[in-house]
């Protein structure tokens, strides 16, 4: 059941205003960049993308019946603008980090599938409000000040082979925590 | 160790994916595992989608600045956009072509034979073609006598190219480093012109018509808290790689109420204005822009103050400006005011940031006013003296002799093979001997320079074919600058250096005091390194804050 208001959106936004179409973003932007950066490795690129996905999007308003819910729409336009890139943009390598990276592209295809990335990101920020004082300031200092391993290595006066496994092991516990959310939601 | 514990070991070496470990044996080894083991699949898979996510949440901007960035897009005046303006020019093209077919019958019906014919042809003899020719061959070749260059896919930017600025300095001292980790593609002058043409001579800005839609005319960081006067940092950001810290103060201030208070004493401060708050688009061939800002240092050291200035692009590849200004020994308690020209090449439209580095601990400065303004370029005094060479010779303009001792032993010949852009251009081979020219009195002679107020700029293509060059460039005044300076004294395309292509901008800066005052000016270049090279776009032009900018000092300075 598509809501009174997004659907007053999107007639207007075919009317090319722009600040219906604005709201529809402010709605769903959330999702597209959810969407896209679970299935890239770059950031940056996902967040092109998510731009370019909306773009498209105000290009092609006028094509969309607003009887349908727009978020699927918005969520095909990029999922086809990722194909599209994944295709034109990154060579077909040979090699056994190619190999493993496609398997594990078809996975995580399946597992976003199965798992809607929205409900894992969610269900993501719960747990990692769980982790303690210090694992949270390990992942904070590898993912958002984006310290390399190496440096944290330096930082933390450990091996390598230390860190790798400790950020492992926050990952796992955040692995485990995850599933564990999405298997009693689906319960 | 146990079967599970060197599974987990391997799956973590895997996934940290540092550039400090080689992570080909452990995907081979993680294969060999996941084939034998499919679940491991799932569970490597969980963990590189929990690592996205976790960078997301970490990094994404907020749903304002998100719609905004989109609706900036959205607004954009479609002949702004660089992708419709290509998309025109195709169309253009495609409707010129057209045309001219279709003005004489005969001439349609033989085009429409003809096509017929080389189809065929093309079906008979192309899969055979495919067999026998080798990969290079393949790829499309420049032709500098069609009139139809190449044009960039639709989807996406101008080619990335390098820029090796320079940095006024004397002889023998520290001038700025230039790019180490560039791997850009193949170096280009040009994206959309007829290479007939002379960038910058025949039509005034013509390679800047690929406009993206930011204001060119303005200091860039206008609304960017360059002058720190909002009293707080945002949206500049200090990066992690800091030890030291930042912040606004009132003491800081040059004018105004705010200015920004650097502290190294634990260490480097990196200070930068993202992709996310800097206008994107900006960075294209034939723009000039000056990079400016007040600084104070505080301490009473005497060494050098080791900061320095750049833009960064992560888009593709890392590339940069040559770094700068690097700030020299001085007294300390003394504003000073620096200035950075950067050449505008086409990178990558977005993912470009500012950096402001203080590299050296145990300093400390105050900092206020910096400004990134578009400077025109105008009234290029070589453009009708032979500075491109298209008159196919050497000219009247250049001597083969910098001065007494400085002999030209190098092999120098104009030649079609050397053009950079047009027909011809300047080869040299200086593994016989030391290169030694100049542009003499005669092509400078022009009354406005000795009444000119403004600085120059003296720039010029240089493509190295074979070995290394280090250029020194000199006034008949008395400035000296050596392109490149400090390290590695050279571009050798043997380490690398220079992007494969091995094309070079040189740009010289010329303050107006270097000018001369009795219309007696000379430029001399003088390469003592062994190399082949050819050298092409020799110009000289005033440098010339956009009309905007300009009209904004003055109400400051007033």
């Amino acid at each position: 059941m598509i809501e009174e208001n997004e659907l007053a959106l999107i007639e207007k936004a075919q009317q090319n205003d722009l600040e219906a179409f604005s709201q529809l973003i402010r709605l769903h932007e959330r999702e597209v960049r959810i969407c896209l950066a679970a299935r890239l490795d770059s950031y940056h690129e996902a967040e092109d993308l998510a731009q370019e996905t909306f773009i498209v999007a105000h290009r092609r308003i006028s094509e969309f019946s607003p009887q349908k819910p727009i978020k699927y729409w918005f969520r095909a336009i990029a999922i086809n603008l990722l194909s599209n890139q994944k295709r034109k943009k990154y060579p077909i390598a040979i090699g056994s980090s190619h190999d493993l990276e496609n398997l594990l592209n078809d996975k995580i295809e399946n597992h976003l599938t199965e798992h809607n990335e929205s409900n894992v990101a969610s269900a993501l920020n719960n747990c990692i409000a769980n982790l303690s004082d210090n694992l949270k300031k390990l992942v904070n200092q590898h993912y958002n000040e984006e310290y390399t391993v190496g440096e944290l290595t330096e930082l933390y006066g450990v091996k390598h082979s230390t860190l790798t496994m400790r950020l492992h092991r926050v990952r796992d516990k955040l692995r485990q925590c995850i599933n564990a959310k999405l298997a009693s939601s689906n319960t | 160790m146990n079967k599970e514990t060197e599974i987990t070991k391997l799956i973590a070496q895997y996934l940290a994916n540092d550039s400090d470990s080689d992570s080909e044996p452990a995907s081979h080894e993680l294969l060999m595992r996941c084939k034998a083991d499919p679940s491991l699949i799932d569970q490597i898979a969980e963990h590189k989608i929990i690592e996205r996510l976790i960078r997301f949440e970490a990094q994404h901007s907020t749903t304002d600045i998100f719609t905004k960035e989109v609706n900036y897009r959205l607004e954009l005046p479609a002949s702004l956009a660089f992708s419709n303006k290509i998309e025109s020019q195709i169309k253009a093209n495609q409707t010129d072509n057209v045309t001219r077919l279709s003005h004489n019958k005969n001439t349609h019906v033989l085009a429409l034979a003809a096509s017929f014919l080389i189809a065929f042809m093309l079906w008979l003899y192309l899969p055979v073609v495919e067999q026998n020719t080798p990969a290079s061959a393949a790829l499309p070749s420049h032709n500098k006598s069609t009139n139809q260059p190449p044009l960039p896919a639709l989807d996406q930017g101008p080619e990335p190219t390098q820029v090796i600025s320079s940095h006024n300095v004397q002889i023998g001292h520290q001038a700025e480093s230039t790019h180490k980790r560039f791997s850009a593609p193949l170096a280009i002058i040009k994206t959309n012109q007829n290479t007939e043409r002379k960038e910058g001579q025949k039509t005034k800005h013509e390679s800047t018509e690929l406009i993206a839609a930011i204001d060119l005319n303005s200091d860039l960081l206008a609304s960017l808290n360059g002058d720190f006067e909002e009293g707080m940092l945002s949206p500049w950001q200090i990066k992690a790689a800091s030890a030291g810290y930042a912040e606004v103060q009132p003491e800081a201030a040059k004018n105004g109420q705010y200015g920004l208070y650097v502290n190294t004493r634990a260490g480097r401060v990196d200070l930068a204005l993202n992709s996310h708050a800097l206008p994107q688009g900006f960075m294209q061939q034939g723009k000039l822009f000056k990079l400016s800002f007040d600084m104070k240092r505080l301490l009473n050291n005497k060494n050098w103050a080791g900061s320095f200035a750049r833009l960064t692009n992560t888009k593709n590849n890392y590339i940069e400006t040559a770094l700068g200004p690097w700030l020299g020994t001085y007294d300390s308690g003394e504003w000073l005011h620096h200035e950075k020209f950067i050449i505008g090449e086409n990178w990558p439209t977005t993912e470009t940031q500012l950096e402001l580095i203080f590299n050296n601990p145990n300093e400390e400065f105050y900092i206020d006013n910096i400004k990134l303004a578009p400077v025109q370029q105008t009234n290029n005094l070589l453009s009708d003296r032979n500075g491109d060479f298209e008159s196919g010779k050497l000219g009247p303009y250049i001597t083969k002799k910098v001065g007494t001792g400085y002999d030209n032993y190098a092999q120098i010949e104009v030649t079609e093979a050397a053009a950079i852009a047009g027909k011809y251009g300047l080869y040299v081979n200086s593994l016989i001997g030391e290169m030694a020219i100049k542009f003499n009195a005669l092509a400078f002679d022009d009354p406005s320079l000795s009444k000119s107020t403004q600085d120059y700029i003296f720039s010029y293509d240089l493509r190295i074919i074979e070995g290394s060059v280090s250029s020194i460039n000199m006034t008949s005044t008395g400035l000296q600058t050596v392109v490149p300076g400090w390290p590695p004294h050279s571009f050798d395309l043997s380490e690398a250096v220079v992007s494969p292509s091995g094309l070079i901008k040189v740009s010289v800066p010329v303050a107006h005091k270097y000018l001369p005052t009795d219309r007696f000016f000379e430029i001399s270049v003088h390469i003592p390194t062994q190399a082949i090279m050819h050298l092409d776009n020799f110009k000289f032009h005033p440098v010339e804050l956009s009309a905007k900018v300009a009209a904004k000092e003055r109400s400051t300075q007033e």
